[in-house]
């Protein structure tokens, strides 16, 4: 994280905007900072992946994933304290979240009994909950996600507790729970299309009824199939949801529609609605024939990314509805997010390229930056638009993950119609793409492309031996008297884009003042760069004009002999006739009058020509003191 | 088709007035203390007959959390009837009918039939809210009372046979080409496009609508 803060300023400047927006006044970033836990020891992973491992190896696993590289200790002393201060503390939620502990997994031992242990936990939990992430309070269905944290620590609220404060914040949960369920929208679209693509017989069924995930699959996802499916299952899936994050939840959707697609062909409207809402609980699954269907679901990040950011386009509301500040506001996240996405495949495609060791670490800086920067910044400034970069964290981790069955499809049973085959996976994106560019509305708003420096001032490392030009077309004649040799460093002053697109760069006085091509435009350099910016060489020199609009007299920031005007904009913002009264006061010299007495020019002549009168002053006074 | 009309309708009201059981106990004539909380929207068809006709009605119980309004309320859309439910033993969900009729108002046509039921009137030594109160409420906002347990089954079955012999009456008003109600789902989906001037502020929009598709 460290390394990625002083890659990215934009990362700084978001981070330090979600510091200021944190509701939780801080104490949320605590968790977001974190990130999520880095060094979890590979075995731990792989056997949370693999199998059911018993609730107490499991309770020791899930905090390990959960609490791992975080220390609770900063606020209201220690962490025990904090938690039972909380649920000590009456809550406007109080009533809500008194009406649900009786409502929350009923068919569990531990949540029968009015009044009994486990109801009494969740009350306390729930009620600190609300407390401590006070702009959501209580949401109904945070009942059943806590309920399934006290099955696996029965004996352990603060363990609950901080668990859950993990699940929500670390996961970036919180904002499906948001008011106005922020990322419950993105979600419900993104299973949509994913639903449409590995299940188009599930989808067409789907479309034919009417229906679409946000009717049949909101409590999926906002409970993590806790209200819906055997304890034991959710548990299951939870294990792999907290070591692969978000796609595991997708791809149990998928592996639960899967099982019910031919059953979903033969029903009427009414049926099938009724049905799609029950059947999950009327069932009994095997977790791990439920997992094991759900892994062959290539569910890849790519594919959550493309409707991750496609769904972005489409608010929770109507965008027609929204207002314009509101609507602003959305563009310019997608709009963000549209670059970090580039940004991000950009660096998959350079880590490719320069091997694994390199790769390792950018990726990792790849989902740190995610995890803090855009997911904090947004989630801290309680927008509405939000996504799900948490889940890039997960890239990195999944490579060292056995997704067993994924891999042991053998390839002749691929092809462009079976949902696990690459083909149909292109054809899916390939229609997804279309789809995106077709269906998009141009943003009412341009936002200026990316970050670039401007080329210059700045200085550069010539990478080959470089001819100079004597002007900035490809045409002009070289400079014969010099050349920037292979590992010079070569101050540019000046920078001019001709009609190709070819940037011309203007070397100093060291080199004649001759003009270079930043590439090559024949031989084996054609296209490439030929120089390398030297890094923070935008500040120039102690002596120069930072700013062209400073108020320095140029007369004093120039090098002696440089050219009095880099280039015309950069001129202080002054009209020729202010600029031109300095020397029209000269007229008022006595001496000058004299002058022009004895050359028999009229000041008035003089007073239209103040290219001749600055010649004359020059004179007369000396080149130091007039100037321009 | 198995039926005569088909209506959607929507039970609405506070968390824990008991919507949910009211629907099971109308649809599966059962009860259980162990049910669980609904999340955003429950659904259960049944048929009935009411004055020699067969009523297919599809009820839509929806999460009573205010904030699950943000996602119901595309629920309302195409509605019928809408039942809106409250707790004879709790106050406050009764003082809420006021701010749940606003709500729906603002998505359904100003004609689509109502019923207030005030439910759990099994629990009289915990009654909160009087039987002339709760009816002086509903005549002021001209809509029909009933009171309910679905713990005990008293007058469930009577609401919806209420319910039913209104919505056929008003249907057969409209006049006798009136198909069956909205296609099954077309208030379903918040994420897709659909028409939103119909849905919103215009009042004409959606019984025809109804009728008409």
């Amino acid at each position: 994280a460290r390394r990625c803060r002083l890659v990215c300023p934009v990362f700084r400047r978001l981070s330090s905007q979600a510091a200021q927006k944190d509701p939780y006044e801080g104490s949320g970033s605590l968790w977001r900072e974190a990130g999520l836990p880095g060094g979890i020891s590979q075995p731990v992973m792989e056997e949370l992946w693999r199998a059911d491992l018993g609730a107490a190896k499991r309770g020791d696993a899930w905090k390990e994933l959960l609490l791992g590289g975080i220390t609770l200790q900063q606020r209201a002393g220690t962490h025990q304290d904090f938690f039972e201060k909380l649920c000590n503390q009456p809550s406007q939620y109080d009533s809500a979240i008194r009406r649900d502990v009786n409502r929350t997994l009923p068919q569990e031992e531990l949540f029968k009994e009015r009044q009994g242990k486990g109801q009494l936990a969740l009350f306390r939990l729930l009620r600190a909950l609300a407390i401590r992430l006070w702009d959501i309070g209580y949401c109904q269905s945070l009942n059943f996600v806590v309920a399934t944290l006290i099955g696996v620590f029965p004996d352990d609220e603060t363990a609950v507790f901080n668990c859950a404060l993990a699940l929500l914040l670390r996961h970036s949960l919180v904002d499906l729970y948001r008011p106005k369920f922020p990322k419950l929208g993105v979600v419900v679209w993104q299973f949509d299309r994913i639903v449409e693509g590995f299940l188009p017989k599930v989808h067409a069924a789907l479309v034919r009824h009417g229906v679409n995930s946000e009717y049949y699959a909101i409590q999926w996802f906002l409970t993590l199939f806790a209200s819906d499916l055997q304890q034991d299952v959710v548990r299951r899936i939870w294990d792999r949801f907290l070591v692969a994050g978000w796609r595991v939840m997708v791809q149990v959707g998928l592996a639960l529609l899967y099982s019910v697609q031919d059953a979903l062909q033969t029903m009427d409207t009414c049926h099938a609605l009724c049905f799609l809402k029950k059947f999950t609980r009327a069932s009994h699954y095997n977790a791990e024939e439920l997992l094991d269907k759900a892994a062959t679901f290539k569910v890849l990040m790519k594919i959550l990314y493309g409707a991750r950011r496609r769904a972005l386009r489409i608010p929770f509301e109507d965008p027609a509805e929204l207002d314009q500040a509101a609507f602003d506001e959305l563009v310019k996240a997608e709009y963000r997010v549209g670059q970090f996405d580039a940004w991000a495949d950009q660096r998959r495609k350079g880590k490719k390229g320069k091997g694994k060791g390199k790769g390792k670490h950018r990726s990792d800086a790849v989902g740190r930056f995610a995890a803090q920067g855009f997911g904090a910044a947004f989630a801290g400034s309680g927008s509405r638009f939000v996504f799900d970069v948490s889940s890039i964290c997960f890239r990195r981790r999944n490579r060292s993950v056995p997704f067993a069955s994924e891999s042991e499809v053998p390839e002749a049973e691929l092809d462009e119609t079976n949902p696990l085959s690459k083909a149909f996976m292109a054809k899916v994106m390939d229609k997804a793409m279309k789809e995106t560019e077709a269906d998009m509305v141009k943003p009412a708003i341009e936002l200026p492309g990316p970050l670039r420096p401007p080329a210059a001032p700045a200085t550069y490392e010539a990478l080959t031996k470089i001819r100079l030009r004597v002007a900035p077309n490809k045409f002009a004649d070289l400079v014969t008297s010099t050349e920037i040799e292979k590992g010079a460093k070569v101050r540019a002053v000046e920078a001019k884009e001709d009609e190709d697109g070819l940037l011309f760069l203007r070397a100093d006085e060291d080199f004649g003042r001759g003009w270079f091509l930043d590439r090559g435009i024949a031989g084996k350099w054609a296209g490439k760069r030929v120089v390398k910016r030297v890094a923070g060489s935008l500040n120039v020199g102690k002596n120069r004009a930072v700013h062209s609009l400073s108020a320095i007299d140029t007369a004093e920031v120039l090098p002696p002999g440089g050219d009095p005007a880099p280039s015309g904009e950069e001129q202080p913002s002054q009209s020729p006739a202010e600029r031109q009264q300095p020397i029209l006061d000269l007229l008022e010299d006595p001496q000058i009058r004299e002058v022009c007495e004895e050359l028999g020019v009229s000041v008035e002549t003089l007073r239209s020509n103040p290219g001749f009168l600055q010649a004359v002053a020059r004179r007369l006074y000396g080149d130091e003191v007039v100037s321009s | 088709r198995d039926y005569d009309h088909l209506f959607k309708l929507v039970l609405i009201g506070d968390s824990g007035a008991g919507k949910s059981c009211l629907l099971l106990r109308f649809a599966d004539d059962a009860f259980t203390e162990s049910y669980i909380t609904t999340i955003g929207v429950d659904f259960r068809f049944k048929t009935i007959p009411v004055d020699k006709k067969t009523i297919k009605l599809q009820i839509w119980d929806t999460a009573g959390q205010e904030r699950f309004r943000t996602i119901t309320s595309a629920y309302y859309r195409g509605a019928d009837g809408i039942i809106l439910v409250y707790d004879i033993c709790d106050r406050e969900s009764f003082a809420h009918v006021d701010e749940w009729l606003n709500e729906v108002n603002r998505y359904v046509n100003e004609s689509t039939c109502k019923i207030l039921i005030g439910n759990k009137c099994d629990m009289e030594s915990e009654r909160q809210v009087s039987t002339e109160e709760a009816k002086k409420k509903a005549d002021d906002l001209g809509i029909a009372y009933i009171e309910c347990s679905a713990k005990e089954a008293t007058n469930v079955e009577q609401a919806f046979q209420m319910m039913s012999a209104e919505l056929i009456e008003k249907r057969q008003k409209q006049g006798a080409g009136g198909r069956s109600g909205p296609s099954a789902g077309g208030g379903v989906g918040l994420l897709q496009p659909k028409n939103r001037e119909a849905g919103k502020g215009s009042c004409g929009g959606l019984g025809s609508c109804g009728g008409g598709d």
